[in-house]
């Protein structure tokens, strides 16, 4: 019987040493690397591609229709002298850094109001969203009547509350200041609900009982923000921040949907001075060239927020709960 | 230090009742603990002590002062909270020291009594952690330093065990009880665990589905359960049930057997009742009452024995370690005095 089974027992091939392709077949860094190809390439192809050719146009005098020469570094130097330039990097950084203050206090605010329990109160969240869903394009159309000359609605209330005088009016895009004012004012308007809805679901992960252990403690209303909610809250305050500066510093839409970056250049922005330089105007060596300058600024954001991103020291270990 | 006291107080979240006119009067530094199952109402009670919850009807007072319109910052309590709540931004000393930093306390007092509520917990080489770095028993003490730092009225715990493993909370049991007759501080605890309300009140307050079933000390609470919900709470293993009636001076089971009383109480015979028989009230008796056995749990001190009498299931628990096999049939008889008796439609203890 016994010797039966030893006999039945199929014939097995000789272990052999694994060669190199058996270990990587097994290899999951292998796997997981080709995993990764499909990504990789779309990045290199959409992203990294156009990034590089758009720096190699910059140092050339390529125009619409004819292949540039290199020139190294004359575009810029060019443009160290040209005020428009020089301007719209200027009103870059006030756009961006006004914009974004407004954005972060008015988000802020906000999120801390739908916070609270209210009637209506997914309703009201919904509505606080429209400003960001509504196409771009299509709230700037509905900026340029709110701050037309004749038809604006600024100008009827002002008159209607006896500030203005009864025909007289205000040339809101017309006027190199107010026309700034009115685009960063725009841009906030745009901008709140993205702050305001990231900053909510960082405040809904607050555990509730710390508010309640807060309130034993005897914490006021603003202590309980400024002790409790706002420290909790940074983590997510930074990646809120940096994404919206990032978004504002880059904004174009908006602009060139507005005043095309009129009037006399007032309200261009980096990104809409490069559309216009490059493409319309056709010069496309200096258009990448002042696209291109704006990565330091861009380099530099990101750079601060990734310091105020890393993990806080009361962020590492375990959960509290 | 204070006494509370609880007047027919009543809880609705909207038309739901919850609490159904509940009254507790608890002494200056005694260690009350309310115990109940989940649903009961007792967590709802300890936040309106604490004031996170409103009262829908009735008054609580600490002291002599009602405080059902007090806002919680003034009513002088500390609260140790399940999940511990502890501030994840700030270390240890900041989170005992949050509430004097709020009042405005001078710096150095506060770290006198941050640094004697740490030495009294033996946090003081943790102060400079935060809440992350930290065990599970080492965040309920900071929890707990939390409330002493404070040095309240009174204190409420709610389950504050409940996250901590077996062993960890029979030792933070101990802490608590150490840290109360320490501190004498009034202490109003909830839990759902009827060994953690055993071995730490001085009074127990058992509730369910809203309304007290009974108040006592605790064994007094496990000797003369008020009825059959207290009788079949508190104690490990559950007391026994078995349902029948007084016969004369005996008790006849349904299920055709006949079991001792210590008496019967008067004019009660022929009346259904319900038997009630902890485990360890069951002793090895050649001439008792045949027991086919089921299961086996030695623990070493003692055995536990899951047995079939007259076809019901009755845990026994022998000081003996006994040899018996599953199937195998042992003879046991209760202890007459050991018994207790309960009216067999209103579940109420009946007097002997």
């Amino acid at each position: 019987m016994a010797t039966d089974t030893l006999a039945l027992k199929p014939a097995r091939a000789p272990i052999r040493e694994p060669s190199a392709w058996d270990r990587l077949r097994v290899n999951r860094n292998w796997l997981g690397a080709w995993f990764m190809v499909p990504a990789m390439a779309f990045l290199l192809l959409f992203l990294a591609y156009p990034l590089g050719l758009g720096m190699w146009m910059s140092l050339t005098d390529m125009r619409i229709g004819r292949g540039g020469s290199f020139i190294g570094v004359e575009n810029y130097v060019y443009l160290l002298d040209d005020r428009d330039f020089l301007r719209a990097t200027g009103f870059t950084l006030v756009y961006t850094f006004i914009a974004s203050i407004f954005k972060f206090s008015i988000g802020l605010y906000l999120a801390v109001l739908l916070n609270n329990n209210m009637p209506f109160k997914a309703l009201i969240r919904a509505v606080v969203l429209i400003p960001f869903i509504v196409p771009t394009v299509l709230s700037a159309v509905a900026f340029w009547w709110i701050f037309d000359t004749q038809f604006s609605i600024f100008t009827w209330l002002l008159q209607k509350w006896g500030i203005l005088g009864k025909n007289q009016l205000i040339n809101w895009l017309g006027d190199p200041l107010l026309a700034q004012g009115s685009v960063i004012f725009a841009n906030i308007w745009r901008g709140i609900p993205f702050i305001a809805i990231t900053l909510l679901a960082g405040l809904q992960t607050v555990s509730p009982s710390l508010y309640e252990a807060a309130t034993l403690d005897g914490a006021s209303k603003w202590q309980m923000f400024r002790f409790v909610t706002y420290p909790l809250l940074t983590p997510i305050i930074a990646v809120v921040m940096t994404f919206s500066v990032l978004f504002t510093f880059t904004d174009f839409q908006l602009i060139w949907a507005m005043t095309r970056g009129g009037p006399v250049n007032a309200t261009h922005l980096m990104a809409t001075l490069s559309y216009q330089r490059g493409i319309l105007g056709g010069r496309l060596g200096e258009g990448a060239a002042i696209a291109t300058a704006m990565v330091p600024f861009l380099l530099a954001a990101i750079m601060i927020s990734w310091f105020g991103l890393q993990r806080r020291k009361w962020q590492q270990g375990e959960n509290n709960d | 230090m204070a006494s509370v006291g609880i007047r027919d107080v009543r809880k609705s979240f909207g038309a739901t009742p919850i609490i159904h006119g509940v009254n507790i009067d608890i002494q200056d530094g005694e260690f009350v603990i309310l115990v109940g199952p989940s649903g009961c109402g007792k967590s709802t009670l300890l936040r309106m002590i604490a004031g996170l919850e409103n009262i829908t009807a009735g008054d609580i007072m600490i002291g002599d002062r009602v405080v059902n319109n007090v806002p919680p910052k003034e009513r002088d309590i500390a609260m140790v909270f399940q999940n511990y709540a502890l501030y994840p931004h700030m270390t240890v000393a900041d989170n005992m020291a949050f509430s004097m930093k709020l009042r405005g306390a001078p710096k150095d007092e506060i770290k006198t009594r941050v640094d004697k509520a740490a030495k009294i917990l033996s946090l003081s080489p943790l102060l400079e952690r935060y809440p992350r770095q930290l065990s599970g028993g080492q965040r309920q003490r900071v929890a707990m330093g939390r409330a002493i730092v404070r040095d309240p009225q009174v204190f409420l715990f709610d389950e504050p065990l409940s996250n901590l493993d077996a062993k960890l909370r029979v030792q933070m049991r101990t802490e608590i009880k150490e840290l109360h007759q320490r501190l004498k501080t009034t202490t109003v605890y909830v839990t759902h665990d009827q060994i953690e309300a055993m071995t730490m009140a001085d009074k127990i307050v058992v509730m369910h589905d809203g309304i007290v079933e009974q108040i006592g000390a605790p064994l007094e609470l496990y000797d003369r359960p008020a009825n059959l919900f207290v009788a079949g709470f508190i104690g490990s293993p559950a007391m026994n049930f078995i349902k029948g009636k007084i016969d004369g001076s005996g008790f006849h089971a349904e299920s055709g057997f006949n079991l001792p009383i210590a008496g019967a109480p008067a004019g009660s015979s022929g009346k259904s009742a319900v038997y009630g028989l902890r485990p360890e009230a069951i002793r090895l008796d050649g001439a008792g009452l045949e027991a086919r056995v089921h299961v086996v749990e030695p623990m070493g001190s003692e055995t536990q024995v899951v047995a079939d009498i007259g076809g019901q299931n009755i845990t026994c628990v022998f000081r003996e370690r006994i040899q018996a096999k599953p199937g195998e049939v042992i003879r046991v008889s209760p202890d007459a005095k050991l018994t207790h008796l309960f009216d067999g439609d209103s579940g109420k203890r009946m007097a002997a």
